[in-house]
């Protein structure tokens, strides 16, 4: 094992970090510390391996069947969902539908765009690149750095609704997009947050759906390509998600 | 076209390395999902439990954990090593997390002492046995720790406390902590991989 034991100010936090046993503003610090010092990168490559290995240590025991039919019914209504999506869910709507569309809370929005996001409190947030941590990865990723779609793609801004502290950043890669939120109160019990692609005058796309951490954190590789969509949003749907937005946008991001 | 329909046939897919699944679930294959949720939630629930303490939370985090899996919320990348890895960190977070909340801090174990004997998983196949001669490894090298070095890591790993808790739990200088999480790790990597040839 090389450089074990080289000294900086962030060193120390090493095996904690990736003991995930970081404190959540010690994390953020030592993430960022991490983008600059191979040195530590490469120390905590090194650990990690043994990290990696505790999990061996627990005894092996089997959950209940039903947890597997659980997982797999949500996840056969959402394919089901994304495969309805993709037979042309995004029509523009037919000339004779315009008049008499009543699609509650969503016609609403469809048809006053500038007042919900008036009455929504619209908050511009410029994206930044550190300090958003969604869980997933291995040791101490509790509180990894976020990571970027592609360097060449700069974020873009969204505009946040609701409350006012929830934040968001669309990430948009060659060819590919993801929705990163903070401070995002948790959805309601039963109910995911659901992402959607607009384009032109039609219904959205569902594109996927997410939801929180403790910290009001999430994250969403989105379905389908952003490009030439009017704009992303963000909903609360019914676990396993909707075929169309049932509640008003939490979130809303123009692209065009 | 036939080799894409002997891939995605149900043979075809159990078949396939984790890898390859993976990027059929990324394409919201949801046979494969199905697949990669057979071949590790016995592990995940297994992590989950030992953290959680009981059964019910330990399952609605190995859900959240499959979920996230599924709806790309966490990407898998190989470079950060093998599928189930990479599950099970995502299983270790959302039990962290679970953890933090502050429901179940009680329920949490310093040891699994007691689990095996009421629901242990059978072996099954050849894998699982290597499997478990893989963690009979581990819990030697566990065990060969100083156990001040040993408690830290449980403590952080298992009981999903921060430096600064178990610090205070220990009553022990949080610097001390942090050297012996990171004196412990190095050691049980040397006993793990003594060429370093992992990782």
């Amino acid at each position: 094992m090389n450089d074990l034991g080289h000294i900086d100010p962030f060193s120390d936090d090493i095996g904690a970090w990736v003991l995930g046993a970081l404190p959540e503003a010690d994390a953020v610090r030592f993430a960022a510390h991490l983008e600059t010092c191979d040195a530590c990168a490469r120390e905590v490559a090194e650990l990690r391996v043994a990290v990696d290995h505790l999990p061996l240590v627990s005894a092996q025991v089997d959950p209940s069947p039903e947890l597997k039919d659980r997982v797999m019914a949500v996840v056969r209504r959402e394919a089901q969902l994304l495969e309805a999506a993709g037979t042309g869910a995004d029509r523009p709507a037919r000339a004779h539908d315009r008049g008499t569309r009543n699609r509650g809370v969503w016609g609403w929005i469809a048809s006053r765009p500038l007042a919900a996001s008036a009455c929504a409190g619209v908050l511009l947030v410029a994206g930044l690149g550190i300090g958003i941590a969604v869980g997933g990865g291995g040791g101490g990723a509790s509180s990894a750095p976020p990571r970027t779609l592609a360097a060449s793609a700069p974020p873009r801004t969204l505009a946040a609704v609701s409350n006012g502290e929830a934040r968001g950043m669309l990430i948009t890669g060659a060819q590919d997009a993801e929705l990163k939120v903070s401070a995002l109160s948790a959805p309601s019990r039963g109910h995911v947050y659901q992402v959607w692609i607009r384009r032109g005058a039609g219904l959205p796309t569902p594109a996927g759906v997410f939801t929180v951490d403790l910290l009001g954190r999430g994250a969403v590789a989105l379905r389908g390509s952003v490009a030439g969509a009017r704009e992303v949003l963000v909903t609360e749907e019914p676990e396993g998600g909707s075929p169309i937005p049932s509640t008003e946008p939490l979130m809303r991001v123009a692209l065009s | 076209m036939a080799r894409n329909d002997a891939r995605t046939s149900a043979d075809g897919l159990r078949a396939l390395a984790d890898e390859e699944l993976m990027q059929l679930v990324r394409r919201s294959d949801h046979k494969a999902f199905e697949i990669i949720a057979e071949r590790h939630s016995g592990a995940a629930y297994s992590l989950a439990y030992r953290m959680c303490g009981t059964r019910a939370t330990a399952e609605d985090v190995v859900q959240e954990s499959l979920l996230s899996l599924w709806r790309s919320n966490t990407r898998y990348e190989r470079a950060r090593g093998s599928v189930r890895t990479w599950i099970l960190g995502i299983v270790h977070n959302r039990a962290i997390d679970a953890l933090r909340r502050g429901s179940v801090h009680s329920k949490r174990r310093a040891s699994d002492e007691g689990i095996e004997e009421r629901f242990e998983a059978k072996e099954r196949t050849d894998v699982e046995v290597a499997r478990r001669d893989e963690a009979r490894e581990v819990r030697s090298a566990m065990e060969v720790l100083p156990p001040e070095q040993h408690r830290v890591i449980e403590l952080a790993y298992f009981g999903g406390f921060t430096h600064t808790e178990i610090a205070s739990m220990l009553d022990t200088p949080i610097g001390t902590v942090k050297g012996r999480m990171r004196l412990g790790l190095a050691k049980l990597r040397s006993a793990l991989d003594p060429a370093g040839t992992t990782g």
